[in-house]
């Protein structure tokens, strides 16, 4: 029973999804209320799974040995990781049912949305790796139909691209790093695979090499550097996508693969520091970045992008605990603040901050949630971001004080910028516009509510919780001087931040330089695709050329024909010729024949000459004699001539025939050839 | 039984020659009767194959020529089995696809009923010389069906087309001689000279026979440098020739790799097995690459072939290069499905070309757009076939390439990652299609189209829905394959 719960879990919304497609025609506004019952039954059916634990494993194939399982495994860590998923999930699709109110034929929306959800809690459910690399694409498909949902838009459809083939990138080394599993452990079963890293049955290079692989997925996911670029792009996608999948949920993928896979990634020497470095050096250039914006979302993505950073900072820190702590407080405010960026967006038309401002008075609801998202964010105690990011910094702190400095300096940058943002979205200050402000649908508002209280206090709940749902690692305890320093630095970037907003405006918090960063990266970014496609059309030509070459070889083969066939017609003439000159012996001959028969004639002649002469000369003594033997002679003469004649035509003929026969094999050959 | 099977089609060819010139409609009716009947054939075939027992099924001898050793042999296996499925349903397919085109409709249906004899024969004969007969049958026909039913420069690629598949099949007629030669007593049995290992323990007549026959089926596969017939005859080449040339003429070459070159020249191939791989890597890069560039959409799915069909070479080569006999398992399974998998995706695709070039009149990937808004069902399937293509899981695609990738990596790690680089290149070329020719807004001089109708449905759905069923369910092809591919796995070395 409880199986059947387990599976039906990520089911829900894609049954969801599944029904709008079907029936697309005839639902209209329907469609949301069918994607909200999806979800909606999904954490039900998790709330009713509550501790519980088992593993659901199913034979999809076997090749050989190799077996490929698919199937679902509910243990601590999925529970939690499915629950933030679901409970997000659930509130962003009633503001998305607001948000989308106006759209025309919002089905295609709900159809992806709903199939995004199902998706993802596949993915943190999977006891598979192969089901686990399905889930991913599935989500890396969402995101690529859901960012260009507004496709007739040119930079829609760039960024959707752009999303889809970055975050490949990284998914090919998630392929390649559990295939390679598939055939040293024999099966996809993660338990398995980590119990054989466990066991050391896995060489260490190939540990090492695994483990970069699937850092690069994480990487792509996670919109870590160097695959940062397409997170910010995304961010033309309808607001409910960019709350939910590109700040919550799928890209928090990468960070909980790393969870998932963490015994591997400690097991694998040197590669811990590898995650903390690119997760450290990512969380900083991002913050930065983001002091320097002015489009609200795009702040929110590049604090997404750090924030993530300070997930794999954790993890790479040995403190998974924190890492998964952080990753479900920040889903909530996170998403707390995109909902009510749309709502801004929604009611004034525009999310340029240097246009927006004064929020307080217009948008009273939107402009609260929004501070209280911020002040959670910039991890002021004693709200949700203090806490999880409180674990970061003890993990920070085990590897000495210059680390846990560089944790507080990732603190005081968060503070600063949600601070400036805001300021100069909600508060007044010189030069703010105050443009005009519709409500957001009721739907909207209550969504941007409950999610803004539960950014609030999750951390809270899960204070003291967390060690007993990540299996690994250990909480470090933390000098309270450490404790009131990240405090403090979190005020004090708030107030920084809007103070300098309420003085100067929203210029850029920390200078332009932030900004050449960020363009940098874009170019560098741009650099292998260029290449690439470079090479695609050198290689074009290349093709062309070989295409002539091709042509001129044919060409070479046809005009060798020809002159096989000049070749052919001299063989020809030759053969004609000789035919000839047969012909000619023959009439040669047959002129000798002629001079034979004359002289045979002359010969009868002079015989009968004679005769008569020795006929005078005799006079009747031999004359009868003579004369028959004159007759015979000239019969003979007769009869040698039309034989000889007969035998040289049959001669000819034959050597004709023979001619032609040996020309006609010589063109087969030639043919053949 | 199987007999029938591959000759059914010729002897509807033949009646079809006797239809009155002024009945097209039932020239074409008949074509379409053939090619079910013998689908109907072939699913005997495969209901009455049975996977656990031996390994050549369904087997008919006769004397053919006895005093040089060359026999009619014919038998199916698992490998054959799904390719003479995948045969079958492409030619069926086709027949349905080209219902109303009346043009010298007689000599069409007649050149390919007896190409489908050709290719049906081809995959199941068990004798070299035979081989060789059924590839001429099978080759020849397409010449003629782009030298007369194709585009604008279509003498240009018949005649290319010609060139190099002569050149290729000749190349391998001499290495069919030189195997011959090899064995004592001479024979053309497949299943003897297997046994026989003609060349262990002989590198360099090995290496000689070996490169003959990779340039016969590798100008059919095709694999680079000798692909430059591919994307003329391709874009040259009707709808329906397209499918075919792709869909199953490729193949031939595919299968000659799995189960004429493995079988007899396993040593040869286990010598040359970085060769093979370096080839097999190349072609998969270059293939994705040259598609990237191009604009015109057929030009450019002609060349993703290139790519795709890389993919079974390169199984052939980790075959050769490891001894771990489920690592081979893999890579000839997975080389096997790409096969199928590519014939049923990229058939699709030719098809979906041809029928956006009917709806647009242009082939230009900047002059299309839209698809998704105005022609939903047309916009739909092509992003199935599209991302089926790009190997996304869900469809046949994945399942094929990460068995190959799978053995790859455990046998070369850089050959695996050139593997995927070159997947990437696929997705962002896929990407570009979808992206131009699905979103967007439809270009303005376009007159309004209707979406698929129900014969171009017929013809497209079934391919899209094999590649998700083996996709979703893949164990019931590949209980099949497995059966034909484990001896050859096992064995060998």
């Amino acid at each position: 029973m409880m199986s059947v719960i387990l599976i039906s879990v990520p089911l829900w919304p894609l049954l969801a999804a599944l029904l709008i497609l079907l029936f697309k025609k005839r639902m209209e506004r329907a469609a949301g209320a069918v994607s909200i019952i999806g979800v909606f039954l999904s954490v039900v059916s998790l709330l009713i799974l509550r501790g519980e634990e088992m593993r659901l494993t199913a034979v999809w194939f076997a090749a050989g040995d190799l077996t490929v399982t698919v199937g679902l495994m509910l243990d601590s860590l999925s529970y939690y990781v499915s629950l933030v998923v679901a409970g997000v999930s659930l509130v962003v699709t009633l503001y998305a049912v607001g948000y989308m109110a106006e759209t025309e034929y919002p089905q295609r929306f709900f159809i992806e949305f709903s199939f995004f959800i199902g998706a993802m809690l596949a993915l943190v459910l999977a006891d598979s790796f192969l089901l686990l690399y399905g889930a991913w694409e599935g989500v890396g498909l969402a995101s690529f139909l859901l960012i260009g949902y507004r496709d007739r838009e040119a930079d829609a459809r760039d960024a959707a691209r752009r999303a889809f083939l970055i975050t490949r990138l990284g998914d090919m080394g998630l392929m390649l790093g559990w295939v390679w599993l598939l055939i040293l452990v024999g099966t996809t079963g993660l338990p398995e695979c980590l119990s054989a890293v466990e066991n050391g049955g896995i060489p260490e290079t190939v540990l090492i090499l695994t483990a970069l692989f699937f850092l690069a997925a994480a990487v792509g996911k996670s919109a870590q550097l160097p695959l940062s670029a397409w997170l910010p792009d995304a961010m033309i996608g309808p607001t409910p996508v960019s709350a939910l999948l590109h700040s919550a949920t799928m890209v928090a993928a990468g960070a909980s693969l790393l969870l998932r896979l963490y015994p591997l990634f400690s097991a694998a020497p040197g590669m811990l520091t590898v995650v903390a470095v690119i997760g450290g050096v990512t969380a900083l250039f991002a913050a930065l970045v983001a002091t320097g914006l002015y489009d609200f979302k795009g702040i929110l993505a590049w604090s997404t992008i750090s924030h993530l950073g300070k997930m794999m900072f954790s993890v790479g820190l040995a403190g998974p605990i924190g890492a998964a702590y952080h990753l479900g407080t920040h889903a909530c405010f996170k998403s707390t603040l995109f909902l009510t960026a749309g709502a801004v967006e929604h009611g004034t038309g525009t999310r340029d901050i240097r246009q927006l401002g004064g929020l307080t008075r217009m948008m009273p609801l939107t402009a609260s949630v929004a501070l209280l998202a911020a002040i959670t964010l910039a991890g002021v105690p004693p709200f949700s971001g203090f806490w999880s990011e409180d674990l970061i910094l003890g993990a920070a702190l085990s590897k000495g004080p210059v680390v846990g400095g560089f944790m507080v300096l990732l603190v005081l940058l968060s503070a600063l910028y949600i601070g400036r943002a805001v300021m100069a979205v909600v508060g007044k200050w010189p030069g703010s516009g105050l443009p005009d402000a519709e409500k957001p649908y009721r739907s909207m508002g209550i969504a941007m509510l409950i999610l803004g209280v539960a950014a609030l206090f999750i951390g809270l709940l899960l204070h003291g919780n967390m060690e007993t749902i990540v299996p690994y690692g250990s909480k470090h305890s933390i000098p309270l001087v450490w404790k009131a320093a990240a405090g403090l630095a979190a005020v004090a970037g708030l107030i920084l931040g809007a103070w300098r907003v309420r003085s100067e405006g929203p210029v850029p918090a920390m200078g332009w330089f932030p900004r050449k960063m960020s363009d940098g990266l874009y170019r560098v970014t741009h650099l292998p695709v260029a290449g690439t496609m470079m090479l695609s059309r050198f290689l074009d030509r290349v093709e062309t050329g070989l295409d002539r070459g091709a042509a001129s070889i044919a060409g070479g083969v046809l005009s060798t024909a020809s002159g096989s066939g000049r070749v052919e017609a001299g063989l020809d003439r030759g053969a004609a010729s000789i035919a000839g000159g047969v012909l000619a012996t023959a009439s040669g001959s047959r002129r000798v024949e002629r001079g034979l028969d004359a002289g045979a004639q002359g010969l009868g002649r002079a015989t009968f000459g004679t005769a008569y002469a020795s006929d005078r000369a005799e006079h009747r003594g031999f004359s009868d004699g003579l004369d028959a033997f004159g007759r015979s002679l000239a019969f003979a003469g007769h009869r040698l001539k039309a034989y000889q004649s007969g035998l040289l035509y049959h001669y000819t003929l034959g050597l004709t025939l023979w001619v032609v026969v040996m020309g006609a094999i010589g063109v087969v050959v030639l043919v053949a050839m | 039984m199987l007999t029938l099977t591959i000759f059914l089609p010729l002897l509807f060819g033949l009646a079809v020659l006797f239809i009155p010139d002024d009945n097209p409609r039932a020239v074409r009716w008949a074509g379409l009767a053939g090619t079910t009947l013998t689908l109907l054939l072939i699913i005997i075939l495969w209901i009455g194959y049975d996977p656990s027992g031996e390994p050549l099924q369904w087997r008919n001898t006769a004397d053919w020529i006895p005093g040089i050793g060359a026999s009619y042999d014919v038998a199916v296996d698992g490998i054959s089995l799904t390719l003479i499925a995948l045969t079958g349903l492409l030619f069926c397919l086709v027949t349905v696809y080209v219902l109303p085109h009346y043009i010298r409709p007689k000599a069409h249906a007649f050149l390919f009923l007896l190409m489908e004899t050709g290719l049906l024969g081809l995959f199941s004969t068990q004798d070299l010389l035979l081989f060789y007969l059924f590839f001429e049958v099978g080759l020849v026909p397409m010449y003629f069906i782009i030298g007369i039913w194709g585009h604008d420069a279509r003498r240009y690629a018949a005649v290319k087309f010609f060139l190099y598949t002569r050149a290729g099949s000749l190349a391998m007629l001499l290495s069919f001689l030189g195997i011959y030669l090899a064995v004592d007593p001479h024979t053309f049995s497949i299943p003897d000279l297997a046994a026989a290992h003609p060349f262990a323990g002989r590198t360099w007549a090995g290496g000689l026979a070996l490169l003959g026959l990779l340039l016969g089926f590798g100008v059919k596969l095709p694999i680079v440098p000798i692909h430059n017939w591919l994307p003329d005859a391709h874009v040259e080449a009707p709808t329906e020739g397209s499918v075919i040339l792709a869909g199953i003429q490729l193949k031939m070459g595919a299968y000659g790799i799995i189960r004429v070159m493995l079988p007899i020249l396993p040593e040869t191939v286990r010598t040359f097995g970085w060769v093979l791989l370096v080839i097999a890597v190349v072609s998969l890069i270059y293939g994705a690459l040259a598609a990237l560039a191009q604009t015109d959409f057929k030009r450019l799915v002609a060349y993703t072939s290139v790519n795709h069909m890389a993919y079974v070479l390169l199984g052939a080569a980790v075959w050769g290069l490891t001894t771990d006999p489920d690592v081979r398992q893999l890579a000839l399974n997975g080389a096997t499905l790409q096969i199928i998998s590519h014939g049923l995706l990229t058939g699709g695709m030719f098809f979906m070309v041809g029928i956006l070039q009917g709806k647009m009149e242009s082939r230009d990937i900047g002059h299309l757009g839209g698809a998704m808004s105005t022609i939903p069902l047309y916009g739909g399937l092509l992003g199935v076939l599209a991302f089926g293509s790009l190997g996304l899981p869900g469809l046949s695609g994945f399942i094929a390439e990460f068995q190959v990738i799978g053995a790859t990596v455990s046998v070369s790690v850089w050959a695996a990652i050139f593997t995927i680089i070159g997947l990437v290149i696929t997705t962002g070329l896929y990407l570009k299609v979808i992206v131009s020719v699905m979103m967007g807004e439809p270009p303005e001089t376009m007159r309004p189209i209707t979406d698929m109708d129900g014969r171009q449905l017929a013809a497209v759905v079934p391919l899209a829905g094999f590649s998700l069923l083996i996709g979703i369910l893949p164990y019931f092809i590949l209980r099949i394959i497995e059966s034909g591919t484990r001896l050859l796995a096992g064995g060998g070395i």
